[in-house]
């Protein structure tokens, strides 16, 4: 049995966000996430993310590698965008707001960098939405990745 | 006024008639009726049995989407006369684009129709000056967003007329106050009240651009 592995503070995660779950405002611009973006599915156990750092290089290949290993292993919309978190953030934002999170390594046999955020409460608003404006601040749109 | 109603199309001999006709015509008319019965084909024993309809989840995604959206929309012909025309052409835009199959999950439901009708309601309700982003919840709930600079509301319709809310506004300096709440829809309006319904409501340009 793996043991779990809880990714570093300074790492980050990534979430992939379809166009459904973006936050825009009423001309459809694209101004950051929806709180349900940040939900679990009733049969999930916990939120898939990508590890950031298990890609290679500096920042920016980093986030080229993670959303070319999100389109090899789901659809991804053309209008679609990704969230990125530090896992320390996304701890804490989510403490705040009553709930205490894991960030736990959960590599799949398509997707190595792939991760889960456990114990995140499924339908408490707040949490979500803090998530969505608190944590996840950093807004990758799909169509800026070659 | 009587008005008198004359059949249009072709009028077919149906064969179980002809014997109660038989005796209006001559012979040579009840052959030519005969012959021409034969030529029709008969249904068959198959297709006397009738096709099984397919559940709505085993649809195709594009036949769901376009009947979820079809019925979004006919909810939203029934109220048309609140309406005003250009905020119905949008509102119609947006949900096009929410079910644009190009961009769908897989897993996700479309537009739950008892949601968009605690939408509509809530609407009537608000008479929102600005109109809100839309979104839809993996189940099928619409999602509506008022951002206003970094302070945010959204607003999420469940069916049955519950509204789950959520705002969160932000200091100067600190950390965000976030509330929340779930009523029905009818109380919604004082549910909000509280909070500054204006500055969500009124019609502003102060949207922030795509980060």
């Amino acid at each position: 049995m793996q043991a779990i592995t809880n990714l570093p503070d300074n790492d980050h995660v990534m979430r992939y966000v379809p166009w459904g779950r973006l936050r825009r405002d009423g001309d459809d611009n694209v101004l950051g996430f929806l709180g349900v973006a940040f939900q679990r599915r009733a049969n999930e156990d916990s939120l898939s993310v990508n590890w950031l750092e298990y890609f290679p290089g500096d920042r920016d290949t980093k986030i080229r590698a993670s959303v070319t290993k999100f389109r090899e292993t789901i659809h991804v919309g053309t209008k679609s965008a990704f969230g990125v978190g530090n896992v320390a953030r996304v701890k804490n934002v989510c403490r705040a707001n009553g709930a205490r999170v894991r960030i736990v390594y959960e590599p799949t046999d398509d997707n190595l960098s792939h991760s889960g955020i456990r114990r995140l409460p499924r339908d408490d608003l707040s949490i979500l939405d803090a998530l969505a404006a608190d944590a996840f601040v950093d807004l990758v749109q799909n169509t800026a990745i070659p | 006024m009587a008005g008198l109603i004359i059949p249009s199309g072709p009028t077919v001999f149906s064969p179980t008639a002809l014997p109660r006709l038989e005796q209006a015509f001559s012979a040579g008319t009840n052959e030519i009726a005969r012959l021409v019965a034969a030529l029709q084909n008969q249904p068959s024993p198959a297709s006397l049995r009738s096709e099984p309809r397919l559940a709505p989840d085993e649809q195709p995604l594009e036949t769901r989407l376009f009947d979820a959206l079809a019925a979004a929309k006919i909810l939203t012909a029934q109220v048309a006369m609140h309406l005003d025309g250009e905020w119905r052409t949008k509102l119609f835009a947006q949900l096009d684009s929410l079910h644009d199959a190009e961009e769908w999950e897989a897993g996700d439901e479309p537009i739950d129709p008892l949601s968009f009708q605690t939408f509509l309601k809530a609407f009537l309700a608000i008479k929102p000056a600005r109109r809100p982003g839309l979104g839809l919840s993996y189940t099928g709930n619409l999602i509506a967003a008022w951002t206003t600079g970094r302070d945010r509301l959204t607003i999420e319709f469940l069916p049955n007329d519950r509204v789950h809310w959520v705002l969160a506004v932000y200091p100067d300096e600190g950390e965000p106050d976030r509330f929340a709440g779930q009523v029905d829809v009818s109380r919604l309006v004082q549910g909000l009240a509280p909070h500054n319904p204006e500055h969500w409501f009124l019609d502003a340009s102060d949207n922030q651009p795509a980060r």
